[in-house]
């Protein structure tokens, strides 16, 4: 037995277009296995390691996404600045942000003289990795 | 008693597995719904003459918040998409390219610090899904 879910003009009986399906029960879903948001202090002049603590207990796929200090959003170690508006802090890649069982754990710079509020939210995917 | 759709993968019994990886849906666990998608073309110069550029494209999203989002970006016109940042440094060259939202555009940026090198067009491929970044 199946669950088939078409999008408008496909016949559910008949399309073999997976990409035509809203949802097909032979095929999984990107399940978001977590979710979570919180900020850091990051102190004036200094690169910090930061830990998100989650415990989930398996270390799966992730994604971050961070609001910086001119209320610009990226993911991961992306940047937000162009020649308008820069971000005082700065999410580093090196050494890149990793995913363990329990915690996303990263490193952040605030280039600025006064201290900053980093805002973040992360999702855990079903992927194990 | 809560009630749920759960639709086990094969072999796996709905009502008793508690392993998201053995269901091919829960309703226990959002998913990531597609919004829109496409791309878009940003012309930059690799020369800035030693000076820090920034190139620029944008798409509204049209939300009244600000989505998930994912981009990829080609910056060699040969069909291969590498996840953005993408982030490189060489020679007299430095290049980025990312994306960013603000509450009405996702941003797509190449940043350029160069003394050598020639106008490019880096082609970026974005993924806005309906899902909200609380922020």
């Amino acid at each position: 037995m199946k669950i088939k879910v078409t999008k408008a003009g496909y016949n559910a009986l008949t399309e073999t277009n997976v990409n035509n399906y809203i949802f097909h029960s032979d095929y999984n879903t990107f399940k978001i296995v977590k979710s979570g948001a919180g900020n850091f202090t990051v102190t004036s002049n200094s690169t910090e390691s930061k830990t998100i603590t989650h415990n989930y207990g398996t270390r799966v796929g992730f994604m971050v996404f961070f609001k910086h200090t001119n209320n610009r959003i990226t993911y991961m170690n992306s940047l937000v600045d162009d020649s308008s508006s820069t971000s005082s802090l700065v999410i580093r890649g090196i050494p890149p942000i990793k995913n363990t069982a329990n915690a996303i754990s990263f490193t952040v710079s605030n280039l600025s003289g006064t201290n900053k509020t980093l805002y973040y939210q992360y999702y855990l995917f079903e992927i194990p990795v | 008693m809560t009630q749920k759709i759960v639709i086990s993968k094969s072999g796996k019994n709905a009502i008793s597995e508690t392993n998201p990886d053995n269901l091919i849906f829960s309703s226990d666990y959002n998913t990531l719904k597609y919004y829109s998608s496409g791309y878009i073309n940003v012309n930059y110069n690799e020369n800035t003459n030693g000076t820090l550029t920034f190139y620029k494209g944008t798409v509204a999203h049209g939300l009244d918040y600000i989505p998930f989002f994912y981009v990829y970006v080609d910056i060699s016109s040969s069909g291969t998409f590498t996840p953005c940042p993408k982030i490189t440094s060489f020679m007299t060259i430095n290049q980025s390219f990312y994306a960013y939202a603000d509450s009405t555009n996702i941003n797509f940026v190449c940043l350029m610090q160069g003394t050598s090198g020639s106008a490019k067009t880096a082609k970026f491929r974005y993924f806005i899904f309906k899902n909200k970044i609380d922020l």
